[in-house]
């Protein structure tokens, strides 16, 4: 939920900036920024990862894909409006659910890259995922494979042989009253003829 | 002062370009303070070209003192480092000398001017003065073949350079996988990916070597490794040069042992013993692949092969990026562990259940 009052606090260049934050939202400005460069992250540094799961080895016809997310600060906590691919490739899958959930983790209770399904099986994400638009993350980012963890659950169907998937995701959110969009390069694919480069390998 | 550092520079302060900055510490590892000469070394481009026997420069760049805990930040002068020493990406091949009163010491590094020079301060260039200074006082001073500019001869310094007396066909290891079961990995690599390998020296004629730091290369090859389900290290060849310093014509005991360029060679060779890495996150079968982080760096100790030259082997490191991708296929459900963190940022991975 985006706050949207605009607060007249104080006098001078405080008072200046303060209308000008109130007024970047108003009028709906947003910055875009990469890994690591803005208060909401997921690798928390420039990166990029791809995973195209395999339709001919699981037997399974959707999957959900795992991406952490976490905010430089814990005092400055980023509220997840919605999730989007950059981009697309092929026409051989759909989009079938967005979720989030925030747990700790264990050795029987991991994040995931990928899991065979969408809704996830519970032995793998035994937590019920939390609706994406109004999602408060406040997970700081660590390298702790022990700390609390907020992971962005993504639900790809296979639709038709040739798969393909998301390149890249673009998650819109507000933090400390500005609105942005962090752009993840984590590709989220379907083995297919739509992405020849994965799953035929040398 | 030691040998092949050009006093002129030194009398006044460099200004130019920030490129790095360490601690200088004596042979016991105790803060020391002295001073840091930066001298420049050439690059892939420019010893692809140099004749065995010839004398080139490693004219003094820039220097600093240390504080009184041994730090130390230096610049380096643009202007005097030889336009042919520069690579095309604006890296550069740097040599630190630092010296007490009584003691000497060198590391080798490799430094950005331009558009990267910002992330200079990315390694950390402390080193030891653990030799005796050598002044060169028993050299004559003799004119040397040599691109470096002839000093004032008031001055009295023997101009110095290096020379390759030798090369050699070496591997570096430039990552490694670690599938499971019938699980399989490979590798991808452009020639233009930039590798880091070790550097040694000796002061003693070539005897014993030391570790001297290290400079940085590129792979040399394009090359797409065959999927495997074998534990194995991906190796690229290098050719090494074992290069003797000059002074004002004469040969003295120190040697640099260093990377040349690459040979465009590529290899893999089998590991053993399964690495127990516990950064683990699910994974459905099909294809994982690390394509870029810029923060965690795959690297060993021992990842160049030289032992049978010099006595040790050296260091080998090299980010992923664009122009290096990993790669694993799981042939069922299962699990991609880091060895530092989690597998998207990891300096190593491998595939368990």
């Amino acid at each position: 939920m985006i706050h949207r009052r605009i607060v007249l606090a104080g006098t001078g260049a405080a008072g200046v900036a303060a209308l000008v934050l109130a007024l970047s939202v108003v009028l709906g400005s947003t910055t875009r920024h990469g890994d690591g460069q803005g208060p909401l992250a997921s690798l928390n540094e420039s990166g990029s990862e791809s995973m195209a799961v395999d339709p001919t080895r699981t037997g399974a016809t959707s999957w959900t894909y795992g991406i952490r997310l976490c905010v430089q600060s814990s005092d400055v906590p980023a509220v997840v409006e919605g999730v989007a691919p950059t981009a697309t490739v092929g026409d051989g899958f759909r989009m079938v659910g967005l979720g989030l959930r925030e747990f700790d983790p264990s050795a029987d209770h991991a994040p995931i890259i990928s899991v065979d399904g969408y809704p996830p099986p519970r032995r793998d994400v035994p937590d019920t995922p939390a609706s994406v638009p109004g999602f408060v993350v406040r997970t700081p980012c660590a390298l702790d494979p022990t700390a609390r963890y907020t992971e962005l659950l993504v639900g790809l169907e296979r639709i038709g042989a040739a798969g393909g998937g998301w390149r890249g995701l673009d998650v819109t959110y507000t933090a400390d009253g500005r609105r942005y969009v962090l752009a993840i390069e984590h590709d989220l694919l379907i083995c297919g003829p739509a992405i020849p480069e994965f799953c035929h390998g040398p | 002062m030691p040998l092949g550092v050009d006093a002129r520079v030194l009398a006044a302060p460099t200004h130019g370009v920030h490129i790095g900055k360490g601690q200088l510490s004596d042979a016991a590892g105790r803060a020391v303070n002295g001073r840091v000469a930066i001298l420049a070394w050439p690059g892939e481009t420019f010893l692809r070209s140099l004749r065995d026997g010839v004398v080139f420069a490693t004219p003094t760049v820039g220097w600093a003192r240390t504080a009184a805990d041994g730090r130390w930040s230096a610049d380096a002068n643009p202007t005097l480092i030889p336009r042919e020493y520069v690579e095309p990406d604006g890296k550069v091949n740097f040599v630190a000398i630092g010296w007490t009163s009584m003691a000497q010491g060198r590391w080798d590094f490799s430094a950005w001017l331009g558009a990267n020079a910002s992330r200079n301060d990315a390694t950390d260039l402390s080193f030891s003065a653990n030799g005796k200074l050598d002044t060169g006082a028993a050299l004559l001073r003799t004119s040397v073949r040599s691109t470096q500019r002839d000093p004032s001869p008031e001055l009295g310094i023997p101009i110095c350079g290096y020379g390759r007396v030798g090369t050699y066909q070496v591997w570096s290891i430039v990552n490694e996988s670690w599938p499971y079961g019938s699980d399989k990995g490979w590798l991808h690599h452009e020639s233009s990916h930039s590798v880091t390998v070790g550097s040694a020296m000796s002061t003693d004629g070539g005897l014993h070597f030391s570790v001297s730091g290290s400079s940085t290369t590129t792979a040399g090859v394009s090359f797409t490794y065959a999927k495997s389900i074998a534990y194995r290290d991906f190796r690229v060849g290098m050719q090494y040069g074992k290069f003797r310093q000059y002074c004002g014509g004469q040969p003295t005991n120190t040697y640099s042992f260093r990377v040349d360029f690459p040979n465009g060679g590529y290899d893999d060779v089998g590991r053993s013993g399964v690495p127990n890495w516990t950064y683990c996150l699910t994974v459905s079968a099909g294809e994982w692949v690390r394509n870029r982080t810029d923060g965690s760096a795959w690297s060993f100790s021992a990842g160049t092969k030289v032992a049978g030259v010099i006595g040790i082997d050296l260091s080998s490191s090299t980010n992923y990026s664009t122009t290096l991708d990993l790669h694993y296929e799981l042939v069922a459900k299962g699990l991609v562990c880091g060895s530092n963190a989690v597998p998207s940022i990891a300096a190593k991975v491998k595939t368990s259940r």
